[in-house]
């Protein structure tokens, strides 16, 4: 069925984003004054494009080019989730440095507490952009066993029965529930009143 | 200053490691993997003329006809090692050794015209008709006579001579020598320049040719260019082959399992092009496509960087000025989205017409995205709270509002548009046949091209490390002022 294949690799991509996302950005705070391992990761993100990523993970781990096109779009929103949450203006906030110092649980999740929360659920937005990108591009690439058939992108270059007013129909419903779902993910929460120290 | 020439420090440490990661995984893809032809990180056996030398000559001494061939490439280089053992060697092995090293003595050239042989009155007239004892007779002769010139410092002195003039004897002199001069020849090679490197270059490449048997050659006519051309390509040859007719220590041997591996050959390739110590047609090939690309690449930047926030700021600012802010909001954010999935339709399969089509289309794509994401950070600050005071205000207020808090967020999404900008690009040139970067990387990926992938792959490394940085630096400075 025609976007079936794009909607599976967005769901896995958005799992292993929100899975991934936060422990990346927590790292990244606790690391090498803060920065360091985000910048690092954004380096590698800017490095390695997914077009290498999906074959060799398909063929390495066996999988199929749908779930390989989820966990390599995945991991690279979820870097982009760890910048957003590392980032100097959500690393410097005094609240959540100083619950960090204190070791309390609520804080963990740093994102959900970052100033870039915003633009965090944007990112999620945009995975489903980003694995229509990397299905077109492999199938320009035409290696034989990793064109996503059915796929939104390989239709799109293949140049059959999608049209646009579908394309975008279906693209910004997708957009719209993974930001959905995102927003829900990452909501504002009131954060807990910290223990006090002496009972 | 001080924070950013730190982070620029570290930066080579961390690409070096991402380098390695980076070999490690485009080289495990299945169409590289056939063009890898030594070990990926670590070679187990490295190779030595020394090596090389006592494996072919066992092999000879054992009848096999592919070893006295070894033995023959092998040439001179292989020479020290068996001269040093050729006393200990009874009567029989030396005749077979002699004999297989025939050829050899043919290509020094010291055999049509032996004078050694001549003089002790064993001359003969075709050097193909050469008997068995005589074979014998001239490398027992040529060991009295050429024994103590194999060593570096000799045939450093004898390169440096031919290098600067053609002169007839010293030419006999390392035509004597063979394969054993490679290394200094390689060496002396240097950097192409001038003329006169022009020169140098072409008095070597006879000899290098003569010795590897290759077809090396510089042309009476040769340009700089065409020279540096042929020396890189010389030089390359010598990263894979050259370690067979090189003298290793046991240190060297020890480095070897190191420097003898497809990662080092790239490394030490990439850093003599990096010096323009070499000239690489592929390096001017990917110049000249990402020049094409770059316009591309350059529109996309543009439009998420500068039109998208302003698109953004603008949209935000007339909305904080609404009353049914909140059902505006839905309404701009679904249109931002179907915005942002047309830009990708488009990218992937964009419409035909002229070049300022495709910019237009590149603009359009990096606009709404920067749109996209921008729009959803403003509008999760600027909640009902911020759109409640700031209603009551006027434009100039909402104005320095909007653009007090996008001002930070625009540097942090700088370097992570790297990657899916590049991604756009690349699907808009392949789907429009435009010739850039694309269709080279493309290529590149068909043939198993990992170096051309690594270098792609390295430039956009290091344009997310660039932007990265000034997006630091300026994040750095914002958060000074605020501490102030």
């Amino acid at each position: 069925m025609l976007g079936l294949s794009t909607l599976v690799a967005t769901l896995i991509a958005t799992a292993v984003a929100v899975a991934l996302g936060p422990i990346l950005a927590r790292m990244a705070i606790y690391w090498l004054s803060g920065h360091g391992v985000s910048n690092l990761l954004v380096q590698a993100r800017g490095l390695l494009l997914p077009v290498f990523g999906v074959p060799l993970l398909a063929r390495g781990l066996h999988l199929p080019v749908t779930a390989a096109i989820g966990v390599v779009v995945g991991i690279s929103q979820a870097i982009a989730i760890a910048r957003w949450g590392a980032r100097p203006a959500g690393g410097m906030d005094p609240g959540l440095l100083g619950t960090l110092s204190l070791g309390s649980s609520g804080a963990a999740w740093t994102a959900r507490k970052s100033l870039a929360r915003g633009a965090i659920v944007a990112c999620l937005g945009g995975t489903w952009i980003e694995v229509v990108g990397v299905e077109a591009l492999l199938t320009c690439f035409r290696v034989t066993g990793l064109i996503p058939l059915g796929s939104v992108g390989a239709e799109l270059v293949l140049g059959s029965v999608v049209t646009v007013p579908f394309l975008v129909l279906a693209g910004t419903c997708a957009i719209f529930l993974t930001e959905m779902l995102g927003s829900f993910l990452f909501q504002r929460r009131p954060r807990r009143a910290a223990a006090p120290l002496v009972r | 200053m001080l924070e950013t020439l730190r982070r620029l420090l570290w930066s080579v440490p961390f690409l070096g490691a991402l380098t390695v990661g980076l070999f490690a995984l485009l080289t495990s893809l299945e169409t590289t993997q056939a063009q890898l032809r030594a070990p990926r990180f670590y070679n187990p056996s490295p190779t030595s003329a020394q090596l090389a030398a006592e494996a072919a000559v066992v092999g000879v001494l054992s009848g096999h006809v592919e070893a006295q061939s070894r033995l023959v490439a092998l040439g001179g280089a292989a020479l020290p090692s068996i001269l040093a053992s050729w006393p200990a060697r009874p009567l029989p092995e030396r005749r077979v050794i002699a004999d297989a090293l025939w050829p050899v003595a043919e290509r020094m050239g010291l055999s049509n015209d032996n004078f050694w042989l001549r003089a002790s009155g064993h001359a003969w007239a075709d050097a193909t008709s050469a008997k068995s004892d005589e074979k014998l007779l001239f490398w027992e002769r040529y060991r009295d006579e050429h024994g103590s010139d194999f060593n570096p410092l000799t045939v450093q002195r004898l390169v440096k001579r031919v290098a600067t003039r053609d002169a007839q004897l010293r030419k006999r002199e390392l035509q004597a020598l063979d394969t054993y001069a490679l290394p200094a020849l390689i060496s002396a090679l240097g950097r192409v320049a001038d003329q006169q490197d022009v020169e140098r270059c072409r008095r070597l490449m006879g000899y290098i040719a003569r010795a590897t048997g290759e077809h090396f050659h510089i042309e009476a006519q040769a340009t700089v260019a065409m020279t540096q051309r042929e020396v890189t390509r010389v030089r390359v040859y010598w990263d894979e082959w050259g370690p067979q007719w090189t003298q290793f220590t046991p240190f060297d041997r020890l480095l070897g399992r190191v420097i003898q591996t497809e990662y080092a050959h790239w490394l030490i390739r990439s850093v003599r092009e990096f010096s323009r110590f070499d000239h690489n047609v592929q390096t001017d090939q990917l110049v000249a496509r990402l020049a094409v690309s770059s316009r591309l690449l350059g529109a996309c930047l543009l439009g998420l960087v500068v039109i998208g926030p302003l698109l953004s700021s603008a949209i935000l600012v007339i909305l904080l000025g609404a009353r049914a802010y909140r059902i505006e909001r839905i309404g701009l954010r679904l249109a931002l989205t179907a915005a942002l999935v047309l830009a990708s339709a488009w990218t992937l399969r964009p419409p035909q017409g002229s070049w300022h089509f495709l910019i237009a289309s590149a603009v359009f794509s990096g606009s709404a995205f920067g749109a996209f994401v921008l729009q959803r950070e403003l509008s999760d600050r600027l909640d009902w709270r911020t759109h409640h005071l700031l209603r009551h205000r006027g434009p100039i207020a909402r104005v320095v509002a909007v653009g007090r808090w996008i001002a930070p967020a625009v540097p942090t999404l700088l370097p992570m548009a790297v990657a899916p900008v590049f991604t756009w690009v690349m699907c808009i040139e392949l789907t429009s046949g435009i010739n850039g970067i694309s269709p080279l990387v493309l290529g590149a990926y068909s043939r198993g091209d990992w170096t051309m992938l690594m270098t792609v792959s390295l430039l956009l490394g290091v344009l997310t490390l660039v932007l990265q940085l000034l997006s630091d630096a300026m994040l750095g400075d914002g958060n000074r002022k605020v501490e102030s």
